[in-house]
């Protein structure tokens, strides 16, 4: 096997590893800048919505839950040991009448 | 006690929640300045490739090979720079115990746990062609492999305890410890005979390097360093979303 072979392995290995991270960091910043627009929609909108019957939707997480906007990597959900799906039981309760 | 994301996480109090919390979400100097930075590095990185691979001479005794240490060399030093970051920002946190420090130093040891694992991969390549072995325990690349090991726990420590407060704590006490190992590894080739070549640049010292070659690892240098600085930048840009979003799911928990 040749040096050249050996050159080649190392550049592919650091600068791929590089830019595989660099692109999933730009994905990540990306969908939290996303979350964070539909969480603050949403905060404007259930001000407004406060002294009706709250006909609430869509949750602000269940973008994030859903990974069609969320980052499921965020700071907690990295802390919660794979237990996702039973996130947000505070937000679960049912609205107030 | 909030849920959020299924992590029960303690705020003292709302007040307390607001103080702690990052109030700046305008990260528009970051974008900014990271448009310029990415543009740069990569600019940076295209050149310094081009020195290494065509430019440069091949070694007497390496050949090609020596060309791996135009990553290898770089991705060490940033390494170390990340690393003191993380110092910087433990220490920070501990003093100021303002959050800002913690976001700063778990963000600058993601990207130096990356390139340790980089350094190690690249040392590993480079050890092949010129030792005949893929790993051997030289004292340079053990203790290297421990901060590795020991940087990697950082994280974890950090993904297993929801509490920020506890959190940004416990990982500024290993974020300082784990700092220790960093003189060990740049000293281990001086204090050890070891299969490993010792420092490529010494303080107050000529480089034994040629002319070519030095520019060469200098261009890469300074690329690698632009890189951490615009990858740190947009890691803290995300770490800021992350706790304002956050923050609108805790607003949210409190009126429903």
């Amino acid at each position: 096997v040749s040096s050249w072979t050996y050159v080649a392995i190392a550049y592919t290995v650091v600068w791929g590893a590089l830019a595989v991270y660099a692109l999933l960091l730009a994905r990540r910043v990306a969908q939290a800048k996303e979350v964070e627009r539909r969480l603050e929609d949403t905060d404007s909108g259930a001000g407004k919505r406060a002294s009706a019957s709250r006909p609430y939707t869509r949750r602000p997480y269940d973008a994030d839950r859903s990974g069609t906007a969320g980052d499921d990597r965020g700071r907690h959900a990295e802390g919660d040991g794979g237990q996702k799906e039973q996130d947000g039981a505070a937000c679960d309760a049912p609205p107030a009448p | 006690l909030v849920e959020i994301d299924g992590a029960l996480v303690r705020f003292l109090s709302e007040e307390r929640l607001r103080d702690t919390l990052i109030r700046e979400t305008d990260m528009d100097w970051i974008q900014k300045r990271g448009y310029a930075l990415g543009a740069g590095s990569l600019g940076l990185l295209a050149l310094g490739g081009y020195l290494a691979l065509v430019w440069s001479p091949p070694d007497v005794d390496q050949g090609d090979a020596v060309r791996i240490m135009y990553v290898h060399v770089p991705s060490a030093w940033t390494m170390y720079l990340a690393f003191f970051i993380t110092l910087v920002g433990s220490v920070g946190y501990l003093w100021k115990k303002d959050l800002k420090w913690d976001r700063l130093a778990a963000s600058s040891a993601e990207i130096g746990v990356l390139l340790t694992a980089l350094t190690l991969a690249s040392g590993s390549t480079w050890g092949r062609p010129v030792w005949g072995v893929w790993w051997t325990w030289d004292p340079r690349i053990t203790t290297t492999a421990i901060l590795f090991v020991i940087y990697s726990g950082y994280l974890m420590l950090r993904a297993l305890q929801p509490d920020p407060l506890i959190r940004a704590r416990q990982a500024a006490v290993v974020g300082i410890i784990g700092f220790v190992d960093i003189p060990i590894i740049q000293f281990s080739v001086d204090w050890w005979r070891s299969l490993h070549q010792g420092p490529t640049f010494r303080l107050l010292q000529d480089p034994t390097l040629d002319d070519r070659m030095e520019i060469a690892l200098l261009v890469n240098l300074v690329a690698f360093t632009v890189l951490y600085v615009f990858l740190l930048g947009q890691r803290l840009r995300l770490a800021s979303l992350e706790e304002r979003r956050d923050e609108l799911i805790w607003e949210e928990a409190q009126r429903v």
